[in-house]
């Protein structure tokens, strides 16, 4: 259980960082494609700053990061020699292809503005970001893998139990590999356009930066409502793959305890493990036409079911429906936001709202990470080992309990610091020394490149 | 091709990792031993951006190192993870704060702000390189795993005095490594200065590769069987010697791109030592080292893995060398500060 919360911090605490990396990596891309496109030197200045953010995000993001691929042998031990044959071969993957990747041409990106020339310097945004997509990819294919196991069989007994490749291709692509990862993925792209979003409300409501404020939270909502709709689909058909392979865990996610037909689907309610009932408001037979696209097929309940097969289903129910409210917050500041696009400053209230908006993905993101995570127990590997059988048998309480405290005293003070220099980031704004003056060496990519 | 040779390429591209971290890591690391001692704000900025671009793609090698464990052997990756608990967190937590302390430092213009974080840079790159010196010295001693592929070894025992010893010639080696990546690096008045720390990093290297080399020679004998056995095998310190011999005529010179280079041929040459003694074994069991030893044989993942590991080696290994090309050539020559710089 301790090996479990401290994985849970490592991973909540890392989480916060790589969807905003890989979806500012992407808004970075765009920008800077502007850039070379219309040389408007307003781009220029944006995607630096964007850049400036980036780099902050993604040492947060490395830095955190780095313990993950040690703590499944920490703390994992049985688990790592379960999964090595099927599991080790994506992490490898994912450092050799996507983290060498994404070090390397980040050099460029932060430190090349006046040593490479533009479309080198773009061509080095485009690595970075595709370098942190794939390793999102990688993680969510091994994770996939847990999720829904399959082309393995199991060898030998006990602790000396191996999972075993039999056919390559079906465990790279378990049946829910690519629908989660368009989800995950969706996920990340929101969080770096509310991000923006978020940020241009900001200037608008402090009237600073005109360009980066109107012009971009005009197009960020776009952007962002096109998103929405995508994630929308993207879910759907998650969801379906949920009730597909894991039926304990989707009837969880909508608290369905007895299995009847025409299954209503929980709009707002709250959950009674002692009487097994939700109370609140819910739309009967939902649920049905969701899943089945019928009014009538039942869902399995959870009663359909062995209890110690369980999970925690208040936790996963909360959280499902958290990320779906989420979903619902950012919807509505896109769709008021192109209502009022004419005059934000008319509605000062919305743009408080937008600029807090930047929690609705962030949650959305730890919730569905937690929907999925804590829905797969007790599981470690889904219907093939249980998370208690692939704990470390040698690592005591005290050096977890030790660890643990040392980790959180670390992340609380880092995380004090980030929000510290992002705060002071921001404040800045798009606006470089050689423009106040200073002694700088900073020139425009494209004034040094038409002087030689 | 025979699974035997599948796992024996395997450990070999472990093996090439984790020179090449040793190697690469190894400066970053020493700048960080050495940075604190550069004097002014203004010398501190230059030895930390010398780094800059670099040290977090070679950081990505010692992740390249555990996934290729991972992969290839997961037992040993499951083993040295779970044995060496605590000594990990520690390297890792040393890694969060240097990278945290690389990032934040120069982000306020006080003094005081930065002091700190150089503190905390200097302290960071000591236990890691601390850390991984006492891992690679109990390794070399053997630790306690069971039958059951367990390894129990209390803290106290973790800080035996010869791994203690194996973790300060890890720092004297990286200091030295980091000081003569930093001539090449620099100029002027603040290279003086760093060529005067070599002159002095240079024999206190010497004196615990010659200790150490005695003291493993006295505790675990058996490394030496396998030179004795094949005396070609003899080439290897013998190469070794020559190298090492360079650094000082190189420095006095002041031919420290030679220097660099022998540096590091130095350090690929010491770990290949290592290998030619302890191959086959991978961690030597103190308990019963016949039949509990992790083996490239016995802890190798399925043949279906290993020829998966080839083909992500093969592809990916020349992307990795592209990648560290590029940026090692745009970011060649001396270090200056600029407005994008730490």
């Amino acid at each position: 259980m301790l090996s479990r919360i401290q994985f849970a911090l490592n991973i909540s605490f890392h989480y916060l960082f790589p969807p905003m990396t890989i979806g500012l990596a992407w808004v970075i891309v765009f920008m800077e494609g502007l850039y070379l496109k219309t040389k408007n030197r307003e781009y220029y200045k944006i995607t630096r700053f964007l850049v400036n953010i980036f780099g902050l995000f993604f040492a947060m993001g490395v830095a955190t990061g780095f313990v993950q691929l040690f703590a499944f042998g920490n703390n994992w031990s049985q688990f790592s020699k379960f999964v090595g044959n099927v599991f080790g071969s994506m992490l490898a993957a994912e450092g050799v292809f996507a983290f060498f990747m994404e070090a390397g041409f980040l050099g460029i990106m932060i430190f090349g503005w006046t040593r490479v020339k533009p479309f080198t310097h773009f061509f080095a945004t485009i690595m970075v970001s595709l370098g942190a997509t794939f390793s999102a990819t990688w993680i969510v294919m091994a994770n996939s893998w847990m999720q829904t196991p399959s082309g393995y069989k199991i060898v030998g007994e006990g602790i000396y139990k191996r999972a075993v490749i039999t056919d390559l291709w079906e465990v790279y692509f378990s049946p829910s590999f690519l629908t989660r990862l368009g989800h995950v993925l969706l996920g990340c792209f929101l969080t770096g356009i509310f991000l923006v979003i978020s940020i241009s409300a900001y200037y608008v409501l402090k009237n600073r930066h005109d360009f980066f404020g109107k012009r971009m939270l005009r197009g960020m909502l776009w952007v962002a409502l096109v998103t929405l709709l995508l994630q929308l689909w993207s879910a759907d058909s998650s969801a379906r793959g949920v009730a597909r392979d894991q039926p304990v865990k989707f009837a969880a996610l909508e608290g369905i305890f007895e299995t009847k037909p025409n299954t209503p689907i929980t709009v707002i309610g709250i959950i009674d493990m002692e009487t097994e009932k939700v109370s609140g408001i819910s739309i009967p037979s939902g649920l049905s036409l969701l899943t089945y696209r019928d009014l009538h097929t039942a869902v399995p309940g959870l009663n359909e079911f062995p209890k110690e097969n369980w999970p925690h289903v208040p936790t996963v129910f909360y959280c499902y429906h958290m990320m779906i409210y989420c979903w619902g917050g950012m919807v509505m500041i896109a769709l008021l936001g192109l209502l009022f696009r004419k005059n934000f400053l008319k509605r000062k209230w919305f743009l408080w709202f937008a600029m807090i908006g930047i929690i609705f993905p962030y949650i959305a993101n730890i919730a569905g990470w937690f929907t999925a995570e804590v829905g797969r127990q007790p599981w470690i590997v889904y219907n093939v080992m249980r998370t208690s059988e692939g704990v470390s048998r040698v690592v005591h309480r005290s050096d977890v309990i030790a660890s643990l405290v040392m980790f959180i005293f670390m992340y609380s003070m880092m995380g004090t610091l980030f929000f510290y220099l992002l705060n002071k980031k921001i404040q800045k704004g798009p606006v470089f020394d050689d423009e106040e003056g200073s002694d700088s060496e900073y020139k425009d990519p494209y004034l040094q490149l038409h002087k030689k | 091709m025979p699974t035997e040779m599948l796992q024996i390429l395997a450990y070999l591209i472990v093996g090439a990792s984790v020179a090449l971290y040793v190697v690469l890591d190894g400066f970053d690391l020493g700048v960080g031993l050495l940075q604190i001692f550069a004097g002014k704000d203004e010398h501190r900025r230059i030895l930390l951006n010398s780094i800059g671009p670099f040290w977090d793609g070679n950081e990505v090698w010692l992740i390249a190192i555990f996934g290729a464990l991972f992969v290839a052997f997961p037992d040993v990756y499951a083993v040295l993870l779970s044995g060496f608990y605590l000594l990990i967190m520690l390297m890792l937590l040393g890694f969060i704060i240097r990278g945290v302390a690389i990032e934040f430092r120069s982000k306020e213009k006080s003094l005081r702000w930065r002091y700190f974080w150089d503190g905390a840079f200097w302290f960071s790159s000591m236990i890691i390189t601390f850390s991984l010196g006492v891992i690679l010295g109990n390794l070399l001693l053997g630790v306690p795993i069971t039958v059951e592929r367990e390894m129990d070894l209390p803290m106290s025992e973790v800080f035996h005095p010869y791994s203690v010893f194996i973790g300060m010639f890890a720092i004297s080696l990286f200091a030295t490594h980091g000081s003569l990546f930093l001539l090449m690096k620099t100029e002027g008045e603040l290279q003086h200065r760093l060529h005067n720390f070599a002159k002095y990093l240079i024999p206190l290297f010497y004196f615990f590769f010659v200790t150490a080399t005695i003291w493993t020679w006295e505790t675990v004998p058996h490394i030496t069987e396998a030179f004795i056995e094949q005396k070609i095998f003899f080439i290897a310190p013998a190469v070794l010697i020559l190298f090492m011999a360079c650094l000082p005529i190189a420095l006095a010179k002041k031919r420290y791109g030679y220097c660099f280079l022998s540096s590091m041929i130095t350090i690929v040459l010491l770990f290949l030592l290592i290998v030619i003694g302890t191959f086959p074994d991978m961690i030597p069991s103190s308990l019963d080292y016949s039949r509990n030893t992790l083996t490239l044989y016995n802890a190798s993942s399925q043949r279906t893995t290993l020829i998966v590991t080839m083909f992500i080696a093969a592809f990916g290994i020349p992307l990795v060398f592209l990648y560290g090309t590029i940026l090692y050539t745009i970011f060649r020559g001396k270090t200056r500060l600029t407005d994008h710089s730490y």
